[in-house]
């Protein structure tokens, strides 16, 4: 009994995550020639991340959605409007402080350049407590009005058309200020990436129990929406919170002026101590900064970070094990204990199988640890290969990457070598603790007066007019497999499509709604990687899709618009994060773009263009259906 | 049993979604004051031609989302109410939707609806099917709804409803292990001229497999009157009326659906035994505390019962929300035992929002499930009497 039960999930999980392997092993080998590194434990990674899905889902299925829904069904006539406002919008401030992928936007924010983005640096670096606040804040706010909207039974229509009529004017607007535009991009993925893959379930199903309550004939569907919201009330309090901090932070500036002396008052403000700023113009800052510093500087500037670059090795199963299970309960816990308080304490009521709700946690639990730890050790390391290598083929130029950093640098060690080109140049040896290899000796990197020597890691990027057009071709094919793949695979979409399916009693299917938010993601991260190919400003890659997405939405079933905007919201999951984040920061750094953001936003905003229209068509073949009574119909 | 309980008709009216408000608004109309609105799909054939007609025309089931609104009247008002509505949704029509009135026992209610009989002209208003009988069929795999329906549809009869539910019984008594037998069920309703219902239902039970453990089980219960909706297929029409058209006006002129009978002559023995007079107790009660009513029933010996959300929805007055339905099917004799463990629990509860809402009875003629035909077997093998 037990083994076909579980037999019937792995096979489901194996087949979503199926596409992705496959994909991903089909690049490595047909266009690069070349099997897998590591691939035992990628494949191990693999397993993981099936058992990771089916049980996680499961968890899902029998413990969390549940709970949530009990409580979203019993909230409102235990307490009313009283109840529904704060609890919300604690949920929603929890969620976010919970939500482990907030990290990830400081992740795609690690390598932009303090002078170019100084609101931008300001926030992600020097006060990331107030942007998570604000974040925080917002999703609270939505979750508030969300659940009240579904208590009163409002449209949801004039919600997300006002929160995004009011979202791209001001986009807009803010785009035209050199420094809030930096910010723009970081406001629309903090909006992706807060729904995350526990919020999103437990908050459809709150929703839907919430309504379910409330005695009116449209039925369950119009419990959806709230994740949209969820994802649209954030980035008006990014864009707020950017105003309001907009006097704090110098205007952007060139690098030599951002490091002069004269200006450094303003340097200092996005930097905690002088100590910082030292550290950071080390580590980022280009070839001439450091004897800036230094001649702004008499006292010796002391314990200059190492170089990151190769670091490399691969951290222990059983650390990224134990790492991942932290992360997971962090996720986990505090959501469900939330919940857990508010139906013993404030409604008085318990689950109706309490032993189910357990299992459910602890699988929930063990299944995301799980599922994370596979795809930090198997499937991100096949995305990082096969992303990483993607730019590399097609390269024509050198570019600057990063940075060796080598104290006590003894000039002793240079010596001449035959240039191919002319005549001779100086290299030395460089010995990373496994291996020698030979670089080149430049004058002008070497401090002298500190005895540093900063090496200048460079590879080859993908810059406009050296694009080839197949190179592009299939970075795009690549972009659209990827989001495709890596979202079938996403467990909070199969939650949501689970749902969808029964409040619909299967006249919208599971997995038509999974496809058509997997297709949407693919044409999202398309556009994503278009804009980090050619740089096109975030606002006129936001725009168009919204403005498709206005008339679209007027014309959609109130149950449509729900589905569609909420799927745009679970579409930032554990499965497509780490994917993207690899290639996203893996193209960013080859074409020396100063941030990856947008690609997150690009990701949410297609999948519901793509579910509205699915919505559209599903209705027009109901409606013939329908029309049956009326006399003849044309067939196909 | 001790008290016969008072006499109502329940009304079932089934519209395809987007005729759902004006469904309502016509209820609300003729005086309903409440009603009790469930989800479903209705699944039809569809015919498309497969690349512009060149490779000939292909079938696929189509689902389109309906509304179920059911409510119990007072017996002198639900006629004149079932031709109304029907009159009003134009339900003679094929694909329009269907509509249905049973007679039951009803023990609780509180919301029986007394509504004057309407002084509208009878003569427009279409007349109904007397010789129907519905039958329900729990399928506890998912998917196997579909299936089911689809051998409803190539038999033709009529337009298969399917809702959900979730089931509880054996799974209650495995513990932990419940998680995995899946509670969900698929519900599919079908309604079927009465003189044919036996021949159908072994039909079903065969072709569906039901006659497998753990397929799930079918019942069939007699109509007082109701219109079914005959558009099974959709798609290209080369005629000017459809079949459907045909049969539902001759079944209009005959009044009846006798004339379609296709199972003449059955051989009682062949295969399996239907358990006939049975009973269908029907409790809705404030969601969530139709498990306190499950364990009293089965305490009092009925086997399973399926659960089914809903919604109350007012016409002008409060008490709307979320309600659960449960059905439960227990033999004849044991149904006075189960009824009064039901009433007594009712009675026993302390707030009002824990008491049932409205208890009904209706017989079952006919009944099949694995589970009791092994029972019997078991019975007449080895315990002689």
């Amino acid at each position: 009994m037990v083994g076909g039960y579980a037999a019937v999930r792995l096979r489901e999980q194996l087949r979503s995550v199926a596409f992705i392997v496959a994909y991903l092993v089909a690049f490595q080998v047909l266009i690069f020639g070349r099997a897998p590194e590591q691939a035992l434990r990628v494949a191990g990674g693999i397993a993981l991340v099936v058992l990771g899905l089916t049980l996680f889902l499961e968890g899902l299925l029998i413990g969390l959605m549940p709970l949530a829904e009990r409580v979203g069904s019993r909230l409102p006539s235990r307490g009313g409007l009283r109840a529904i406002i704060p609890v919300g919008f604690l949920l929603g401030v929890g969620a976010t402080l919970a939500e482990p992928a907030v990290a990830a936007l400081r992740a795609l924010g690690s390598d932009i350049a303090a002078w170019e983005a100084p609101l931008l640096f300001y926030l992600l670096q020097r006060e990331p407590e107030w942007l998570i606040g604000a974040i925080a804040i917002g999703v609270g706010a939505a979750m508030t009005v969300g659940m009240v909207r579904i208590y009163a039974g409002v449209s949801l229509k004039p919600f997300i058309l006002g929160t995004i009529g009011l979202l791209l004017p001001l986009s807009y607007v803010v785009s035209r200020s050199a420094n809030l535009a930096s910010i723009v991009g970081l406001a629309w993925d903090s909006g992706a990436v807060t729904t995350g893959t526990v919020t999103v379930p437990l908050v459809l199903a709150l929703g839907i129990g919430v309504s379910r309550s409330s005695g009116r004939a449209e039925g369950t569907v119009s419990g959806f929406g709230t994740v949209a919201l969820a994802s649209a009330f954030p980035v008006l309090a990014v864009l707020m919170l950017g105003a309001v901090l907009l006097p704090r932070v110098p205007p952007p500036t060139g690098q030599r002026e951002f490091f002069a002396p004269e200006n450094r008052e303003k340097a200092l403000q996005l930097f905690r101590n002088e100590e910082a700023l030292r550290d950071y113009a080390a580590r980022h800052g280009g070839e001439e900064t450091p004897g800036l510093l230094a001649a702004a500087d008499t006292d010796d500037g002391a314990g200059l970070p190492q170089g990151s670059l190769g670091e490399g090795g691969t951290p222990h199963v059983s650390a990224i094990l134990r790492r991942e299970l932290t992360y997971a309960a962090r996720a986990l816990l505090p959501l469900v204990a939330f919940l857990a308080v508010v139906l013993l304490c404030l409604i008085r009521d318990r689950p109706r199988y309490l032993d189910e709700v357990f299992l459910g946690i602890a699988s929930a639990l063990v299944g995301l640890c799980l599922l994370t730890t596979g795809i930090g050790i198997g499937l991100s390391q096949l995305g990082r290969e096969v992303g990483g290598r993607l730019p590399q083929v097609y390269r024509d130029m050198q570019v600057e990457k990063g940075q060796i950093v080598i104290h006590g640098f003894d000039p002793a060690v240079v010596f001449p070598a035959a240039n191919i080109k002319e005549g001779r140049v100086d290299v030395f040896h460089m010995f990373d603790g496994e291996s020698v290899q030979t670089v080149e000796f430049r004058p002008e990197w070497y401090d002298r007066d500190r005895q540093l020597y900063i090496h200048r890691v460079r590879t080859s990027p993908l810059t406009h007019p050296e694009l080839t057009r197949i190179g592009v071709l299939l970075i795009l094919l690549f972009a659209f497999g990827m989001g495709y793949g890596s979202t079938v695979a996403e467990p909070a979409l199969k939650a949501l499509g689970r749902t969808v399916e029964d409040h619909t009693v299967g006249t919208i299917k599971s997995h038509s709604v999974v496809r058509a938010v997997s297709i949407g993601v693919g044409f999202g991260l398309l556009a994503g990687v278009i804009r980090i190919l050619y740089g096109i400003p975030m606002v006129w890659m936001v725009l168009p899709p919204y403005l498709v997405l206005f008339p679209l939405t007027l014309v959609s079933d109130e149950e449509f618009t729900g589905i569609a905007w909420d799927s745009g919201g679970v579409t930032t999951g554990p499965v497509t994060v780490p994917l993207v984040l690899a290639m996203g920061l893996g193209l960013g750094g080859e074409l020396d773009i100063a941030d990856g953001f947008g690609i997150l936003a690009m990701a949410s905003v297609y999948p519901v263009v793509a579910v509205l229209l699915f919505g559209l068509v599903s209705r027009l073949r109901q409606r013939k259906v329908a029309r049956a009574g009326e006399g003849v119909d044309s067939g196909e | 049993m001790s008290d016969p309980g008072s006499t109502v008709h329940r009304i079932t009216c089934a519209v395809a979604r987007n005729h759902g408000r004006a469904m309502m608004e016509r209820l609300s109309e003729m005086g309903v004051g409440s009603v009790l609105v469930e989800s479903g799909r209705s699944v039809r054939r569809r015919r498309y031609s497969r690349f512009f007609g060149l490779l000939g025309y292909a079938e696929r089931l189509e689902d389109s989302p309906i509304e179920l609104c059911q409510f119990s009247v007072a017996p002198e008002a639900s006629e004149p109410l079932v031709r109304g509505l029907a009159g009003a949704l134009e339900m003679n029509l094929p694909g329009r939707g269907t509509i249905y009135a049973q007679e039951c026992s009803s023990f609780v209610d509180t919301t029986v609806a007394h509504v004057a009989p309407s002084p509208e002209a009878g003569s427009r208003l279409p007349g109904l099917l007397r010789d129907l009988a519905i039958m329900t069929c729990i399928t506890s795999m998912s998917g196997s709804g579909e299936e089911l329906a689809r051998l409803a549809l190539e038999f033709g009869t009529g337009v298969p409803m399917v809702t959900l539910g979730s089931g509880s019984g054996l799974r209650d008594r495995l513990g932990l292990l419940r998680i995995t037998v899946p509670a969900e069920k698929e519900v599919v309703r079908l309604l079927v001229p009465a003189l044919d219902a036996e021949g159908l239902m072994r039909m079903l039970i065969e072709k569906g497999r039901l006659n497998r453990p753990g397929k799930g089980f079918i019942y069939c219960s007699p109509l007082l009157n109701g219109l079914l909706d005959t558009r099974t297929l959709v798609g290209p029409q080369q005629h000017a009326a459809t079949m459907e058209q045909i049969v539902a006006a001759i079944d209009e002129l005959e009044k009846s659906t006798a004339w379609r009978r296709r199972f003449p002559e059955l051989e009682p023995e062949a295969g399996f035994q239907l358990r006939e007079r049975c009973a269908e107790i029907t409790l809705v009660c404030i969601e969530e505390m139709a498990s306190r009513y499950v364990q009293a029933a089965m305490q009092a010996g009925a086997e399973a019962a399926t659960i089914a959300h809903l919604q109350r929805v007012s016409f002008g007055e409060p008490g709307g929300g979320a309600r659960e339905r449960c059905r439960i099917i227990v033999s004849q004799w044991q149904s006075a035992q189960v009824l009064d463990a039901l009433r007594q629990a009712h009675q026993d509860s302390p707030a009002q929002e824990e008491r049932l809402e409205s208890l009904e009875v209706q017989p079952v003629v006919l009944s099949y499930s694995y589970r009791t035909q092994t029972a019997r077997l078991l019975r007449r093998h080895h315990v002689p009497d």
